[in-house]
């Protein structure tokens, strides 16, 4: 596992997932590396929490219960005060990887995925 | 049937009237003979479920059984006469140059499966075989088509795979918190925990990774069977795929797992799919040799390919299930083999692999006298 790092105490992520399980491991994770995280459990809610929350990442789970996870990558993507912010998406679907880039996602995790996996890949897009 | 006991009522009347050392009467007889076989078969064809076809060389059709009409709803009248491409719909014209092609290099086409459009316009899938047919001088003069209708079968191997993608999701998502969760609780226990608790939680957490890998090879198997898995085609160096194989093996295993051989040409292909068969083989070699201490893996090459070879010296394949073991769900029936687990899908999934390289995979064995098992990538593969 990655080794706690000061610098990343000011980063901000926002996990996005319908699995409150999963959600609650990727906060724990997040913590013991030093990041500070957002749950948002509910897919109507991205835009408005992304727009306030300001993150440095946002990991987006491609199924969420009533939302299909891409339209929101492309809704994120298409809103002036998210654009910029790169979006990892997760997914367990054997697919989901080609659909995550073509709706404009910056990354791809596919689940399960291991926690130096998981670490490395948001590491990848904190500038 | 009516029209063939005529026709043998016939021949046995021209049999009386004329001597039978006559060689013209022999010559009645053969002809009599000859076409009560041809109307038997005609019959058979024209009962036939199947689609029969004929054609010309230039792709005209020439004969048309009741199977066809029923398949596709045109008429003997309708259709006869007409291109054989009138049955394609579009994205599917490109078939007629492929088979045309085909059947004038002499060759069979078999259970090519594709689409057709029917008279009314709807899109059917069909396995077709198509043969050439030769004159008495050996010229191709057209050729005979039969089609099966594959509709609903392709709809459900459709949900099959549809089914089997879903439940592998199903079973990865609680595997996701199962597995990260795991993993926290293990980093967590090394910091600052228990020694024994150490044990337990890397236990659970290589049981969890066993899990996982069952669901990929259950994905990666619907995957093969439709047709679905990719391979990529680029330059690589076999030597490090084997090796890194080998490194990942070391970690889950006291067993001295050698490496002897090197080769010095690239093999084009998938370098992870190459690497999945490695690991596959010597997963296999491990599991089936309980009670010795050294697999031996060995890379040589050919002129034509590279050879890789997995060595162990365990409880051996009797020659009878030498085929049989390459086949899915296939296991070993033997009261000492049954104790061994496994879902009979590895060594299918790396033929598979193999196959798509155009290389071989085969094996070596005798019962309790452990089994090395090979296989070779041609170097002069491409896509």
């Amino acid at each position: 596992m990655v080794t706690k790092n000061k610098d990343t105490l000011t980063r901000k992520i926002l996990i996005v997932d319908d699995d409150p399980d999963i959600l609650q491991v990727m906060g724990l994770v997040l913590k013991r590396e030093g990041y500070t995280s957002m749950p948002v459990f509910v897919g109507s809610e991205v835009i408005s929490a992304a727009t306030e929350y300001k993150p440095d990442v946002i990991l987006l789970d491609m199924l969420l219960s009533g939302v299909d996870g891409r339209f929101i990558c492309q809704d994120l993507k298409n809103t002036n005060a998210t654009r910029k912010i790169p979006i990892i998406m997760i997914s367990a679907h054997p697919a989901a990887e080609q659909i995550s880039i073509e709706a404009g996602a910056d990354d791809f995790i596919p689940k399960p995925f291991s926690i130096d996996l998981f670490i490395k890949s948001i590491e990848k897009h904190i500038s | 049937m009516k029209t063939s006991k005529t026709v043998k009522r016939a021949g046995r009347q021209k049999e009386s009237s004329i001597p039978a050392t006559s060689g013209r009467g022999m010559e009645m007889n053969a002809i009599f003979s000859m076409m009560e076989k041809l109307l038997h078969w005609a019959a058979i064809i024209e009962s036939s479920d199947d689609a029969i076809i004929s054609k010309s060389v230039d792709g005209f059709i020439t004969s048309w059984n009741r199977g066809a009409q029923n398949l596709y709803g045109y008429t003997p009248s309708e259709i006869i006469g007409k291109p054989v491409s009138v049955l394609m719909p579009p994205g599917k014209k490109n078939d007629f140059p492929y088979i045309m092609k085909q059947l004038h290099e002499g060759k069979k086409v078999e259970r090519y499966h594709t689409q057709r459009i029917t008279k009314e316009g709807r899109i059917i899938d069909v396995s077709l075989t198509i043969s050439p047919i030769r004159d008495s001088n050996g010229h191709i003069i057209g050729a005979s088509k039969i089609a099966r209708d594959i509709t609903e079968r392709m709809e459900y191997e459709r949900r099959r795979d549809e089914f089997v993608s879903t439940i592998s999701h199903e079973l990865k998502t609680p595997l996701t918190s199962q597995r990260a969760f795991g993993e926290l609780l293990e980093d967590m226990i090394n910091e600052n925990g228990d020694e024994s608790y150490k044990i337990y939680i890397r236990k659970m957490n290589e049981q969890t990774g066993k899990l996982l890998n069952l669901v990929e090879d259950l994905l990666a198997i619907s995957k093969l069977q439709g047709g679905r898995l990719k391979i990529e085609n680029k330059p690589f160096d076999l030597n490090i795929v084997v090796v890194q194989a080998v490194d990942l093996m070391r970690l889950t295993t006291k067993r001295k797992i050698e490496v002897i051989g090197k080769i010095d040409k690239k093999i084009k292909g998938d370098a992870d799919r190459i690497g999945q068969v490695v690991t596959n083989l010597l997963s296999n070699a491990i599991k089936y040799s309980p009670a010795s201490r050294k697999i031996v893996v060995k890379i040589t090459d050919d002129k034509e390919s590279a050879i890789v070879s997995v060595k162990d010296f365990g409880i051996g394949i009797s020659p009878e299930y030498h085929d049989k073991i390459f086949e899915s769900f296939f296991r070993v029936a033997g009261i000492d083999e049954k104790t061994y687990p496994g879902m009979g899908i590895g060594l299918h999934f790396c033929m598979e692999i193999i196959e798509r390289h155009h290389g071989k995979l085969w094996l070596k064995s005798e019962k309790t006298k452990g089994s090395t098992f090979y296989f070779s990538l041609p170097y002069g593969y491409k896509k």
